[in-house]
């Protein structure tokens, strides 16, 4: 009974290997077509993905949520993003992991902030292709 | 082991307010009953 509801519940997720990243954009372009105009909420390496299908489908994607992302897309194809309103945000579970990366570094943590509301604690960079570039 | 968020709902909060400011919904918000 176990390993039956452990089967289905994989048979959800996507492998990553070295050569699985250009079937997952393509699955993933072909899901956008199907289902957008969206907004793309992104989560860590779910970002290197989400922002290669916006920049193969700009006019598809209204907006990009972006949490603690890996990348914020290749800097070369920023201007086909520039119509798409981007937020980013670092500071989730600042406090409870090690600081390994630089992003991670260089984020205060929610509990340093703790004179401020904790929604204005966590950092934003929005709005423009300008302003991705220089969050990475 | 799994790593727990701790501050999920302030992050929730920034994403759902900077939606209402930087997206334009493609139906007409419906009243609230």
């Amino acid at each position: 009974m176990l390993v039956e509801a452990y089967a289905n519940y994989m048979k959800q997720s996507v492998p990553r290997w070295l050569s699985t990243d250009n079937a997952i954009i393509a699955a993933y372009l072909e899901y956008v077509d199907k289902v957008c105009p969206c907004v793309l909420l992104l989560r860590s390496q779910g970002g290197a993905f989400g922002f290669k299908v916006a920049e193969q489908r700009p006019d598809k994607i209204k907006a990009i949520v972006a949490v603690e992302s890996a990348t914020a897309g290749i800097v070369a194809n920023a201007a086909k993003l520039k119509d798409i309103p981007v937020l980013m945000l670092f500071g989730e579970m600042s406090t409870s992991i090690p600081a390994g990366l630089p992003s991670r570094r260089s984020t205060p943590s929610m509990a340093t902030r703790s004179k401020q509301p904790a929604a204005r604690s966590i950092g934003s960079i929005s709005q423009t292709s300008a302003s991705r570039a220089t969050a990475t | 082991m799994m790593m727990m968020e701790k501050n999920s709902d302030a992050i929730a909060q920034v994403i759902a307010e900077w939606l209402d400011k930087a997206v334009t919904p493609l139906e007409p918000k419906q009243p609230q009953k």
